[in-house]
């Protein structure tokens, strides 16, 4: 080989064209010997052979290099993972139209105690919806965390993980060092699973950078205090209230309110007790003792609003802004009672009693009180304060508006027995086709409806089939029932289908053709996610799928 | 004339996909029907489209062949009515009628007629077939027909073959002419090129039948600018086609199994019956390591299958094509094995093989892979003995054992357990880091000399896909 062969001069020869002249310069390898053979020949062909066969003798010539690190490996799984039949149903649950589903067969295979297969978690993490994240989170295992630390993509997994597994270990070096040298994201993450291990400590990291750390950056790091809040959390979040940013003030207000036994918190009760002031009956009739007759005499009710908005109200993050069909004055009232739960100024009043003595004029502090309760799904008071906005008269627009939205709030936190005594009679009047008020209670249902409300809307459903093209134009109360289907498809509790898929009386040919073939296609679907549901629980138990349903 | 009514499982069997098979199970209702009716010939029905007019739907038991009217049924040979039918056929017998209508008449008579005019066909054959392997039994010589017949089929075969050779060296003539162009204007100028340049020297050669030089050819468009040494990496591939053409210019020189290699990589094709009239059988139970799947833009489909026999350790590769409505002619299960008799393609390294004869099903397996590498030092020796014996081996299968995926910012590695590592194909392979977790496992990958396209990868003793292209 000659010490001035320029291995790069073939290439350059090829790039620039040979029409210029000059002879195919050496390559320095084998290639050169087998060229001398082929001297007579064009000089491009001669180009191209010498590229070809130097092409190959690199190829053949490969040596091995160097790899990089190894990732260090996933820990030992601590669950058994579903049968592949299984994965399948759950990759399927994955597609846009199945979607309903997923948060059953995830949950279903949570309480089994398994996990998907490692092969299926690409995909999965891939495909899932925010709203699925958690329920994911559950079933990925140790592989599922593995993947979710070298995927930013998947990051999301470590921070729906739960309190570590008894007996996982910990890399609290690792952690410490990602939260001193990470990027904000990592940092944050890094700090919630510090928190979830030792909380002290982690505060403790938070407050020795606190003063170094860039005005937006705490208040995202502030939220990982959330993680094992404590009272000695507190000082922290104090100072954070009155911090230098909105976004600062807010997160820490809204962690200083979710701490029990918070100063915060006892503040804004006593501001509560200030506005609505209960008075027991015993107290307001000297001599009568209470309960004389053989029950309490009814309480009263005094509200006091302030004159002006108090510079300790606003420092504890009451705005002086109005809301829309609100009273300036009942503004800063309805911030302050959203804040508090309502036993903390009712005490042990009735919540039924205290609820009747608010005037149809007060019901934008009603408003802060049901937020209150819906906020901390207050079992007491959300069945009451529901009552309360759906039996108000209408005319006030403003109060519609606003009915609409905390009616939801409070029937999702509701208990289900509570839920499900107000929604039967609604039910009953619906079977008849003259009433939708139903469908919204049945629809926040999370998971499976009581067995005997589930007959009864299957017994509603089969009827308003019965009715289409009864009338010229489909009511509302049977659109609820169509609309009712999806829901239908996804509550229907399986323990009452008995793993078959209910039959639905035809759909007739009577009526407009647009409603008939609406309703067509919602039955479809129904029956659809109905048997695969039915089949998911089937596979997971080792059984076959359901047989077939016959024919109507 | 006569078959068995079809069951669950049978129509499950014949779904293309699970979606068919959901769609079907929603006509599993008398409602969704017209008519339905059955008879030990057929069954039928019309089903009730979403448009003005039903879809008729009919299945001929005896040979299962089915028509359906739906615009699907062009696309798929078991659309979601026919496999409605079958399922409502077998969970609901009671909703079928016995009366046979006049259109259902017709269309059994047109089909029993194209069975007898191709039965009748089979049976000149067989007949002739028959008198001549029993002249032959008896030492008698073959008649004058026979002759004639040989004869004329002989020298049509001949002709064809020498057009077609006359037109692979034009092609290939023309190919060298456009190469050397391309290096006396210089590489560079090929970024400024329009882009049917290319194509138009593939179609040249698809025309010229030489669809193997085609291939390389087309796949060249891809390269200017796609990267900053790409004028490197065009040299690099122009050099190697151009081997190949001066090659052909001289194959009467080469040994035969290495003039073999290089017609299969012109693009000459064998038939399956010279194939196996070529070699020995091998009899083994294969197991289906490795499948690499890949569609063109036409809708050809391409499927390369590495097997490994359990017992001969051989391996071999199987290439199939399908386009349209039909899978692959052989399907096999990743991870499973199957008997079978197969024949290598005449090689210098034989790996390609032709399928001889296939017995029983599939079954699962649990095992190491025969002939795994320990390293990637000893898997690079192999494939630079298998470039060693056949300079077209542009694809080779590598079995690693013991190996670690890698993600690093700059690229996905495989790391063998002595440190050393393969690139692995461009993109990610998040599947094969989900096998594998960061512990040693047993990789199954393709090798193009540059890269490693992952393949499969082991799970606790049985093979589980790895593949990140089309499923």
């Amino acid at each position: 080989m000659s010490a001035s062969v320029d291995p790069r001069a073939l290439g350059r020869a090829a790039l620039l064209g040979t029409a210029g002249g000059g002879d195919v310069p050496l390559t320095g390898t084998p290639a050169d010997g087998l060229l001398e053979a082929r001297a007579g020949e064009p000089v491009e062909r001669r180009v191209l052979l010498a590229a070809g066969a130097r092409s190959w003798l690199r190829r053949a010539g490969r040596v091995a290099e160097d790899a990089p690190e190894a990732p260090s490996p996933a820990a030992d799984e601590t669950r058994p993972a579903c049968s592949a039949s299984v994965a399948r149903r759950v990759e399927d649950f994955f597609l846009p139209g199945r979607a309903p589903l997923l948060p059953e067969a995830l949950a279903l295979l949570d309480d089994r105690g398994l996990r998907l297969p490692f092969e299926a978690l690409p995909a999965a993490l891939t495909r899932c919806q925010k709203a699925h994240r958690a329920a994911l989170a559950a079933v990925v295992g140790e592989r599922g965390r593995w993947l979710a630390s070298h995927n930013r993509a998947w990051r999301w997994v470590l921070t729906h993980e739960r309190a570590a597994a008894p007996g996982a270990e910990v890399d609290v070096d690792a952690l410490r060092r990602t939260f001193d040298e990470g990027r904000l994201d990592d940092r944050v993450i890094a700090l919630c699973r510090l928190r979830e291990v030792d909380p002290e400590g982690a505060r403790e990291l938070l407050e020795a950078t606190w003063a170094g750390e860039r005005a937006h950056d705490r208040a995202l790091l502030l939220q990982a205090i959330a993680v094992s809040l404590s009272l000695a959390d507190e000082p922290l979040l104090e100072r954070s209230r009155v911090g230098s940013t909105k976004r600062l003030r807010a997160e820490a207000i809204e962690l200083l309110g979710a701490l029990e036994g918070s100063a915060y918190n006892a503040r804004m009760a006593e501001r509560a007790r200030g506005i609505l002031r209960i008075t027991s009956g015993a107290a307001k009739k000297p001599g009568f003792p209470a309960g004389l007759l053989g029950r309490p005499a009814p309480p009263s009710l005094d509200i006091v609003l302030p004159a002006e908005l108090p510079a300790d109200w606003t420092a504890d993050g009451v705005r002086d802004e109005v809301k829309p069909g609100f009273g300036r004055k009942a503004s800063w009232a309805y911030q302050v009672l959203k804040q508090v739960p309502p036993s903390a100024w009712a005490g042990d009043a009735e919540p039924a009693a205290v609820v009747r003595l608010f005037g149809a004029e007060d019901w934008t502090l009603v408003l802060g009180v049901s937020a209150a309760a819906a906020e901390r799904a207050d079992p007491h008071w959300s069945p009451v304060l529901w009552d309360v906005w759906r039996t108000l008269p209408t005319g006030d627009q403003a109060r519609e508006g606003y009915a609409f939205g905390i009616l939801a709030a409070l029937v999702k936190v509701m208990p289900p027995d509570a839920r499900a005594e107000r929604v039967r009679p609604l039910l009953r009047e619906g079977v008849r086709g003259t009433s939708a008020a139903w469908q919204p209670l049945l629809e926040v249902w999370e998971g499976a409806w009581p067995e005997d409300v589930a007959a009864q809307w299957l017994a509603g459903l089969r009827a308003a089939i019965g009715r289409i093209g009864s009338t010229p134009t489909a009511t509302e109360g049977d659109l609820a029932w169509q609309r009712s289907l999806p829901s239908g498809a996804r509550k229907l509790p399986l323990s009452l289908l008995g793993g078959r898929v209910p039959e639905l009386p035809p759909v007739g040919t009577e009526g407009l053709r647009s409603n008939r073939r609406a309703w067509q296609t919602a039955i479809d679907t129904f029956h659809d996610h109905v048997a695969a549901r039915i089949d998911f629980v089937r596979d997971l138990d080792g059984l076959p799928p359901a047989p077939l349903g016959d024919s109507p | 004339m006569t078959g068995p009514v079809p069951t669950v499982q049978e129509a499950e069997a014949l779904a293309a996909d699970a979606g068919v098979l959901k769609r079907a199970r929603g006509l599993v209702r008398r409602d969704k029907w017209a008519r339905l009716g059955e008879d030990p010939r057929v069954i039928w029905g019309s089903a009730r489209g979403s448009g003005k007019s039903n879809y008729d739907v009919r299945l001929r038991l005896e040979d299962r062949a089915p028509h359906c009217t739906c615009p699907a049924a062009r696309r798929t040979r078991y659309c979601k009515h026919l496999l409605g039918l079958m399922l409502l056929r077998a969970a609901s017998p009671r909703d079928f009628d016995a009366v046979v209508p006049p259109d259902i008449e017709a269309w059994l008579a047109t089909k029993e007629e194209a069975a007898a005019r191709r039965r009748a066909r089979e049976e000149v054959a067989a007949a002739k077939a028959e008198a001549k392997a029993e002249r032959e039994a008896a030492g008698l010589p073959p008649t004058a027909e026979e002759l004639a017949d040989e004869a004329k089929r002989e020298e049509a075969r001949l002709k064809r073959r020498a057009q077609a050779e006359a037109r692979v060296t034009a092609g290939v003539r023309a190919l060298d002419l456009w190469l050397r162009d391309i290096v006396r204007d210089g590489i560079a100028r090929l970024e400024t090129r329009a882009d049917g340049f290319f194509q138009a020297q593939a179609r040249a050669l698809v025309d010229a039948q030489a669809p193997g030089l085609a291939g390389r050819v087309g796949a060249l468009a891809a390269i200017p600018g796609s990267r900053p040494d790409w004028p490197e990496v065009m040299l690099d591939r122009l050099g190697r086609i151009a081997v190949l053409a001066d090659a052909y210019g001289r194959e009467a020189t080469l040994p035969p199994p290495l003039r073999a290699d290089l017609r299969r990589a012109i693009g000459w094709k064998m038939r399956r019956e010279e194939v196996l009239a070529a070699g020995p059988r091998i009899t083994d139970r294969w197991l289906l390591v490795g499948r690499f799947r890949d569609e063109d833009d036409d809708g050809l489909r391409r499927e390369r299958a590495w097997l490994v026999g359990t017992t001969t350790k051989r391996r071999a590769l199987v290439q199939q094509y399908s386009r349209g409505p039909m899978g692959f002619e052989h399907r096999f299960v990743l991870g499973e094995t199957f008997e079978a008799d197969v024949v290598h393609h005449p090689s210098a390294s034989p790996m390609r093989v032709a399928i001889a004869a296939r017995r029983g099903d599939s079954k699962p397996w649990t095992g190491d892979v025969a002939g795994a590498c320990h390293d990637v030092e000893a898997f690079l020796d192999d494939q630079a003995a298998t470039l060693a014996k056949v300079p077209w081996a542009w694809v080779v299968p590598c079995i690693l054992s013991g190996a670690v995926p890698c993600p690093t910012p700059d690229g996905w590695w495989l790391r063998d357990r002595k440190g050393r590592g393969l690139p692995l194909a461009e993109g990610t392979h998040w599947t094969l880091a989900a096998l594998s977790g960061g512990r040693p496992t047993t990789v199954v990958g393709e090798w193009d000399g540059r890269r490693l396209t992952p393949l499969a990868a082991d799970l606790d003793g049985r093979l589980v896909s790895a593949f990140e292209g089309v499923a």
